[in-house]
């Protein structure tokens, strides 16, 4: 098997502070794609239907609404 | 559609370095959930098989596609490896060694590939790019995205980054214990 090895090791590479940047970007960026891909649409429910909904969903999934609920209360 | 699906509808165009990083790290199905699709160009193939990584680059297909550039495109790569080879932060002043970051800055010219993000983790590529208007992001970047989105915990990205180091990946101590903390506590 040939060896393997990495590119231009000794290369300047981005600071810890640029890879706070890079992910932002990175988030904002597939998001952006996402809204570009698929139509988007309304739903006007009772407020029990979507509370009901949250029962459904799984611990990976409360824990992104929670960060989402977060950012809207304190904004 | 599940929540932990809501970034799949993401393209990126890579350098060689930060899919080498991916494939150091087992990190590439946890790439192809962020990015629906992984754009390469024919000098970073090359670079790939001349550094062993030929056969993982043939596996990743086909979420990881390689685009051969138009000959004017061609000629931009050019222009844009002149940049980066005369960059205060290189080491290395020969032009051709620069190609594959290069092409990769090219191709995100595309309309199709206009909203793409760039990934880069070489300084001097890095800032020829953001000049250029392009989105970039390193590997750890994309690392530190998926534990902000819950893909992987904080933990598993400080793995991660270890085993690229251990591997011979140019990431610093210091550097991979200040991204943990960030990925950790969620804050810069």
């Amino acid at each position: 098997m040939k060896k393997k090895s990495v590119h231009e090791p000794k290369a300047k590479l981005m600071s810890a502070a640029e890879v706070w940047d890079d992910a932002q970007e990175v988030t904002r960026a597939f998001r952006q794609n996402l809204l570009e891909a698929e139509p988007v649409v309304r739903l006007n429910i009772p407020l029990s239907a979507l509370l009901s909904a949250l029962d459904t969903l799984s611990r990976d999934e409360l824990a992104i609404l929670q960060k989402r609920v977060k950012a809207r209360l304190t904004a | 559609m599940a929540i932990t699906n809501l970034l799949s509808g993401a393209y990126a165009i890579s350098n060689t370095g930060p899919l080498i990083s991916a494939f150091q790290s087992d990190s590439f199905v946890l790439l192809t959930k962020i990015c629906k699709k992984i754009y390469i160009t024919t000098a970073c193939v090359v670079e790939f098989e001349r550094h062993g990584w030929g056969n993982e680059v043939e596996a990743a297909s086909p979420q990881l596609v390689v685009v051969k550039l138009k000959a004017s495109e061609e000629k931009r790569a050019l222009i844009f490896a002149k940049q980066i080879a005369q960059h205060p932060d290189v080491n290395d002043p020969v032009v051709e060694n620069h190609l594959g970051e290069a092409q990769a800055i090219a191709l995100a010219f595309r309309p199709e590939h206009r909203s793409d993000v760039v990934l880069l983790d070489e300084l001097a590529a890095r800032a020829i790019a953001k000049q250029a208007g392009l989105r970039v992001s390193g590997f750890p970047g994309v690392l530190l995205s998926a534990v902000q989105n819950n893909f992987i915990s904080a933990e598993e990205l400080k793995e991660r980054l270890e085993i690229c180091r251990a591997r011979g990946t140019h990431y610093a101590r210091i550097f991979i214990q200040q991204v943990y903390e960030m990925a950790k506590y969620g804050q810069r």
